[in-house]
């Protein structure tokens, strides 16, 4: 074991030079978090964590537009981490507090399942990137009950990473691709980074090795001069990805801009309900009455950590009001949000 | 969030299957994959199948990633 990783560091060592290497992965920060990967590789290579949880992702407009509904007597299903992401009015675990009826649940189809049990409407927060997206579409094609319906918040990763690269802000030379999504999207819809912005990719799996292996592979074509598209994750992803779950995403779904939490607009960048499934659109079975707007809790700066520009030691209430047990903002509420991984692994700094 | 696990097929009614994660027996849904068997791998995400895996690839092995590093320093040659 020590082995081999001390064989991955000694290569990553010999050809090491100033890299910012960015991942949007929470899973991948986790990895880097717990096994101290910044700790083992040169000072140099940088390894910075982007919009890596769609958790934190979802801007406060669709948690406020979930809250509206609970609490004007709709039940909400959605997965657990979902309940204390804020929105302008509070948060779902508050509304359920004062009464509303919210369902913690796995998977779309738990949401199914209540559905069947209860007469009265439900409604599925669907948040998740396109790894999460086809499970949604499968169970809409699949002709839900007729009190169930979805406030779809999926969001597609090479939009944001068009946007990262486009913007500037964090100037990242490489990039390590999310293995799961990529399980579903395959690996071409990242080429058009390494051709037009000579950006190196690895799509990496999640065990410590996959991200050691990932990061010397973008050395090594720093190295090489080169910039293309590398799959160290073959075993859970094919160049092509799962056509049968792109298949049924394109059925369901068409592509709209919009916002992100730490973000503007991001173009081409979350999946809504076409017209055909539009009795299945929560947003337009119901009037949802909801202001536009964002309300960052003052003082904190998931905006920044979202984009991958800060940390979240550099947040003067990182540690001291804000914790797991009490988070202030988005990404302290996931245990894929960088916040909250840097809490419970401590600083890599 | 979209944490994936690789789980064993051990019965398939209809589009959903009862998995084996290594002891842990759970149903996953099978909309999102084809061909599959009792006895095969597949990658698992709340409570869907969302890839097939060969039996070999199931297994995170030491020797996949030895043989990767191998594979890279021959490039360099
Ligand atoms: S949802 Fe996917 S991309 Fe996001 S943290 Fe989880 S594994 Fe990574
Ligand atoms: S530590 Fe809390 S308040 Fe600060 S950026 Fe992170 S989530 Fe926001």
């Amino acid at each position: 074991m020590k082995n081999l990783s001390k064989k991955i560091v000694e290569r990553i060592e010999n050809i090491a030079r100033p890299v910012k290497i960015m991942h949007v992965c929470g899973s991948h920060e986790h990895t880097v978090m717990q096994h101290g990967i910044r700790s083992l590789i040169p000072k140099e290579v940088e390894v910075v964590a982007g919009p890596g949880c769609p958790v934190c992702c979802v801007p406060s407009i669709e948690v406020d537009e979930c809250l509206y509904l609970a609490r004007n007597g709709v039940t909400i299903a959605t997965f657990g981490d979902m309940l204390r992401v804020p929105g302008t009015t509070g948060t779902l675990a508050d509304a359920k507090a004062e009464g509303a009826d919210v369902r913690i649940v796995y998977g779309v189809n738990n949401a199914v399942e209540i559905a069947k049990k209860i007469d009265k409407e439900i409604v599925f927060m669907a948040a998740g990137f396109e790894t999460t997206a086809p499970t949604t579409a499968s169970e809409i094609v699949a002709g839900p009950p007729e009190n169930l319906s979805f406030i779809s918040c999926h969001r597609l990763i090479p939009p944001a990473l068009r946007f990262l690269i486009e913007s500037g802000e964090v100037n990242l030379n490489a990039l390590i691709e999310p293995g799961h999504v990529s399980t579903i999207i395959g690996t071409k819809p990242y080429h058009e980074f390494s051709e037009k912005y000579g950006i190196p990719q690895v799509v990496a799996g999640f065990n410590p090795f996959d991200i050691l292996i990932a990061i010397y592979m973008i050395l090594k074509q720093l190295d090489d001069g080169k910039a293309v598209v590398q799959n160290e994750y073959k075993r859970a992803v094919r160049e092509e990805g799962n056509i049968k779950a792109q298949k049924l995403m394109d059925e369901v779904f068409y592509i709209k801009d919009k916002e992100w939490r730490g973000f503007p607009e991001i173009p081409d960048s979350t999946y809504e309900l076409r017209d055909e499934f539009s009795s299945a659109n929560a947003r337009e079975r119901f009037d949802i009455q909801v202001e536009q707007g964002e309300k960052v809790p003052t003082g904190c700066i998931c905006g920044p950590i979202l984009r991958g520009v800060s940390r979240p030691e550099e947040c003067a209430l990182f540690k001291t009001q804000c914790n797991p047990m009490n988070p202030i903002g988005a990404c302290m509420v996931s245990k894929e949000g960088t916040c909250n991984i840097a809490y419970r692994y401590g600083s890599a700094f | 969030m979209c944490i994936a696990a690789p789980a064993q097929i051990i019965e398939i009614n209809d589009n959903v299957a009862v998995v084996d994660f290594g002891g842990v027996r759970q149903s996953a849904k099978l909309d999102l994959v084809e061909d599959v068997e009792v006895g095969r791998y597949v990658l698992v995400h709340s409570g869907y199948a969302i890839e097939v895996l060969s039996d070999q690839e199931a297994k995170e092995s030491l020797e996949a990633w030895e043989e990767l590093l191998k594979t890279l320093d021959e490039e360099e040659n």
